[in-house]
């Protein structure tokens, strides 16, 4: 069974590239959301495997969306995203409930689902 | 011997003179009373021969005693013509009117022996008619013949060429004529010596000249009366002729003999004079009584000089003056005086030695006396000197006894401390200036005098003065201490001079460092008023309406602030400050008892006497006033007015100081928050423009590869593409990051330090307290100050660890980055802690580099989270009127 994906990000061009890579290597993506609050209630109302999520919003940032949605019950499993390298962020990315991090430029299914396993 | 032998001889020629003129006498046919002659003739002719003879003895180089003998036997020879024999009778003819000559020559030449000019023609007329005349007629005149008074029986002319009984008449009355214009000329000439001599010489004149004009005297009166009583060959003329004649050298014997007697009774009358006279100068009256001379003086000569002083000790010029004398007195072989008279004949001067042998022991003892006074008189002149100087001198001289009385003042101390004179002498210093030296008499009695000393000194008016002494100490002839005297310089306008030029080099050296501006302001206020002697100084800020203001600083000498920081001030009335804004220049008010308004009334309440006031322009515009005041009786400097505008300067350099500063670290700051900000920019568009773009590319890419078989030509083209475009946006992000670390922008400092950390290659403990937030200028530079520190540390130190502590509360943030290595960084060098120290710098901060060579290497950033740099001037109203 697919895993049911939500990208939340603040590019629609990423979106749909995200997409179309995610679904080509076997992912179903659910849904997509252009900001923080809009993920959050998106993923409440999906209850997505796990919510692609940019670091930068436009609302918030990824790290807050993050604590957020899986924090809460129904098990959403979150990996942040961003055009930036993951050691910028240092600890935060650890900190923040998400199950990792994972570069724009180097997003893959198989990198989702390593992060998952 | 040779004065013997000439006695002897003329002694002899007057006894074979007189025994022949005896013989002729005795046997001669011309007058029937030839005995009569020998018996008044002969003592006359003795009398001369003999008192020349005892002037000779006296005087032998004097020409006196010579005529003397020649009138005796020049007056012998005349009675030649009594003798029978024709050669002797020619030769009395001959020699027989030599005498008169003679005898003129012995009056003009007396005492001296010696003939002026005008004299000598008068001896010389007398010789020519006595002498000349006589051997003239000689030829011609046979008195046998003539029946003119000589006897028919007398000898004959052996000489007469032929009887002229005319030529003999006219001759004769030419003679008489000729003879008495000789006699009254030269009693003229007499007359006038008598006149011009002293009393010294009219005593040696007298006889001479008394028994001289009797004898003439007498003559002629007898001649005239038996002429007119037609009384012819008369004796009588001739016996009182003799007499008279007598007298000459009976006088001048008994004038040696009177001197003789003189020097006997001059020397009692000087001794009792000496015995009665104590006062200097006594000593010379009784000279000039023993030596009758009024006009004589007594210099005295001064032990081991060759000064002469009179007997007060007054200097004595001894370059004699016209028709005075010296005598100089020895004693002991040596000259002790000099005594300066009237001109004394040679008879007299064995007076003056008479007198002074017995007279040295007091002249020696005068002259002691008379060099003491010399001596004193000039310690005395010296003394005066040296007070003329202190007189004069622009010092204040000063004399105290050993009570501490002002014995002496120049009129200088009286100038600078408003006290007269009179009112100063007879009282003792610390009555008059309780602030001198209290201990100043107890050091002049113990002779430890301190030469120099500085005292303040407070005039009459209430000034405080400083006064540079030198004191010496005043000693009585004995060596005894009686006081002392100071002389002192007022050195308090140079002593301020000095002291305002250091005060402003430090209120300057605080604008120059930045100082806090109320800091220098209170710093103002108490140089400025300690300069000028004020106990108080303030600096006002004029506020918006006219005539008001608020103290902004203050200082006082007490410890309470008369005037408080923030305390309003209203200025009315003619006081200081209200001047000082009425003129735009330094004003002062020496009493306030007398000024009018509200602030004087307060003012006096807090027992303000004077202020001086000086306005503070800033940026062209009237913005305070500087304020020193003084309580109680001080008084303010009295050049204050001159010297509190340097300070008013001074706060208003400090004022634009501040502005210009506190413009200059805003525009810095802002220089650098708009840095901060384009990078922002520039990091975010790369972020969403390029690096979107080259991640949309990745994933295409990435797609298309997953569509293209492994063994398919495009597999590896766009493998490598990929490969390529990662390396691509990895070097994109490491650029994005280096022009701005986002994650500070968007996470804070806490988390872009974690990034920061995470990626040094040198383990980091890092320990972040942040007590409130950081504005992001003060952010940004933490986080650059760790960035550069960690890529230096990453490049030199060599470190083990680094420990970086970051901490923050309300007013600042402090940033330590400390690390283990190698150390020996120099901030110099390199741009990238110089352009870090710029940035902190901009802020306000402060960035220091300690890295001492192998101790590791610390920087710490002090930064103040007020951005706005150092005291803010809009505080201070600069330029802007305070609401």
């Amino acid at each position: 069974m697919a895993l049911r994906v939500l990208i939340v990000d603040d590019h629609p061009g990423f979106r749909a590239r995200a997409r179309a890579l995610l679904e080509s290597e076997g992912f179903e993506v659910v849904g997509e959301a252009g900001s923080g609050a809009d993920g959050v209630r998106t993923a409440r109302e999906l209850a997505p495997d796990v919510v692609l999520l940019d670091i930068q919003l436009p609302d918030t940032d990824g790290f807050a969306v993050a604590s957020t949605v899986t924090g809460e019950d129904g098990g959403v499993q979150v990996v942040l995203t961003s055009s930036r390298d993951g050691s910028d962020f240092g600890a935060l990315v650890g900190s923040c409930g998400a199950r990792g991090f994972i570069a724009k430029a180097e997003l893959s299914g198989a990198r989702v689902a390593a992060l998952l396993r | 011997m040779r004065a013997r032998r000439v006695t002897i001889a003329v002694l002899a020629a007057l006894v074979l003179a007189t025994i022949g003129i005896c013989q002729v006498e005795a046997t001669t046919l011309t007058h029937k009373n030839g005995d009569m002659y020998i018996g008044f003739g002969l003592p006359v002719v003795w009398a001369f021969v003999v008192a020349g003879l005892i002037a000779l003895r006296r005087r032998p180089g004097n020409r006196t005693g010579w005529l003397m003998i020649g009138i005796g036997f020049g007056w012998l020879c005349s009675a030649l013509t009594d003798s029978r024999s024709d050669v002797v009778f020619t030769l009395g003819m001959l020699l027989a009117n030599i005498w008169p000559g003679l005898m003129v020559h012995l009056l003009l030449s007396y005492p001296s022996g010696t003939l002026d000019r005008r004299s000598r023609i008068i001896v010389t007329a007398g010789y020519a008619i006595t002498l000349g005349v006589g051997l003239l007629l000689v030829p011609f005149s046979q008195p046998r013949t003539d029946g003119l008074g000589a006897s028919p029986r007398s000898a004959d002319n052996l000489l007469l060429v032929s009887h002229q009984t005319t030529l003999i008449n006219v001759m004769q009355v030419i003679a008489f004529a000729v003879a008495i214009a000789v006699l009254a000329a030269a009693l003229v000439v007499l007359g006038q010596r008598w006149r011009a001599a002293t009393p010294a010489m009219r005593r040696v004149l007298a006889p001479m000249y008394l028994t001289g004009a009797t004898a003439i005297g007498v003559t002629l009166l007898v001649v005239a009366i038996l002429q007119i009583a037609h009384v012819v060959g008369n004796m009588l003329s001739f016996y009182v002729f003799c007499i008279s004649f007598t007298a000459i050298p009976v006088g001048y014997l008994f004038g040696i003999l009177r001197t003789r007697l003189d020097r006997g009774s001059a020397v009692q009358t000087l001794v009792t004079t000496l015995r009665d006279q104590r006062t200097p100068g006594g000593l010379e009256d009784a000279l000039r009584v023993a030596l009758s001379d009024p006009t004589l003086e007594v210099a005295y000569r001064r032990a081991g000089t060759d000064e002469y002083v009179d007997a007060n000790g007054e200097h004595v010029d001894l370059e004699p003056a016209d028709g005075r004398a010296t005598t100089e007195i020895e004693h002991d072989g040596e000259v002790v005086a000099v005594l300066v008279h009237a001109p004394v004949p040679p008879e007299e001067t064995g007076l003056i030695d008479a007198v002074c042998g017995p007279a040295a022991m007091a002249i020696e003892n005068e002259r002691l006396q008379a060099g003491l006074r010399a001596q004193i008189q000039e310690v005395t002149a010296s003394e005066r000197r040296l007070r003329d100087v202190l007189e004069n001198v622009h010092l204040l001289a000063v004399s105290l006894d050993l009570d501490g009385r002002i014995t002496f003042a120049n009129q200088h101390v009286a100038d600078v401390t408003g006290w007269s004179r009179e009112e100063l002498v007879g009282r003792t210093w610390l009555e008059m200036f309780p602030t001198g030296d209290r201990y100043y008499l107890d050091r002049v009695r113990d002779e430890r005098i301190l030469v120099h000393d500085e005292m303040p000194l407070r005039t009459r008016s209430g000034e405080e003065r400083s006064i540079s002494w030198s004191n010496t100490l005043d000693r009585d002839a004995a060596g005894r201490v009686i006081g002392s005297t100071s002389i002192g310089e007022d050195v308090t306008d140079r002593n301020r001079g000095v002291r305002q030029e250091e005060a402003l080099r430090r209120l300057a050296t605080m604008v120059a460092g930045a100082a806090r501006p109320d800091e220098i302001f209170a710093a103002v206020c108490e140089e400025v008023a300690r300069l000028l002697g004020g106990q108080t100084g303030n600096l006002v800020r004029f506020g918006d309406g006219p005539g008001t203001g608020t103290v902004v600083a203050g200082w006082a000498e007490e410890s309470d602030i008369p005037m408080p920081i923030g305390a309003e001030v209203a200025f009315d009335g003619p006081t200081a400050i209200a001047e000082a804004v009425r003129t735009g220049r330094p004003a002062r008010v020496d009493d306030y008892a007398r000024v009018d308004g509200d602030l004087a009334d307060r003012l006096r309440g807090l027992g303000v006497r004077s202020s001086v006031a000086a306005p503070v322009a800033a940026d062209g515009r009237l913005w305070g006033a500087i304020i020193v005041s003084t309580t109680g009786d001080a008084i303010l400097a009295r050049d204050a007015e001159a010297r509190i505008g340097q300070f008013a300067e001074v706060v208003a350099l400090c004022l634009s100081s501040t502005e210009a500063r506190a413009q200059l670290a805003a525009s810095r700051a802002r220089i650098v928050a708009a840095g901060d900000a384009e990078r922002r920019r520039l990091e975010r568009n790369l972020h969403d423009g390029a690096q979107q773009r080259l991640v949309a590319l990745s994933l295409a890419l990435r797609m298309a590869r997953a569509a293209v078989a492994a063994d398919h030509p495009a597999a590896e083209l766009l493998d490598s593409a990929g490969d390529e475009l990662m390396q691509a946006l990895e070097e994109l992000r490491e650029l994005a990051r280096g022009i701005h670390p986002a994650v500070l922008s968007d996470q804070g400092l806490r988390a872009a330090l974690g990034a920061l950390t995470g990626r040094s290659p040198v383990p980091v403990r890092l320990d972040v307290e942040l007590g409130s937030e950081l504005p992001p200028p003060v952010e940004a530079a933490a986080y650059y100050v760790v960035a550069e520190s960690l890529t230096n540390i990453a490049k030199y130190a060599e470190a083990a660890v680094v420990e970086i502590v970051v901490r923050s509360d309300g007013q600042g943030a402090r940033v330590e980055v400390r690390d283990d290595g190698v150390g020996g960084a120099d901030p110099a060098t390199g741009t990238g802690l110089r352009g870090l120290a710029d940035r902190v710098d901009a802020l306000g901060g402060v960035l220091r580099v300690a890295s001492p060579a192998g101790a590791g290497t610390t920087v710490t950033a002090e930064l103040p989270l007020d951005t706005a740099g150092p005291e803010p001037p809009v505080a201070l109203g600069v330029g802007e009127p305070a609401g």
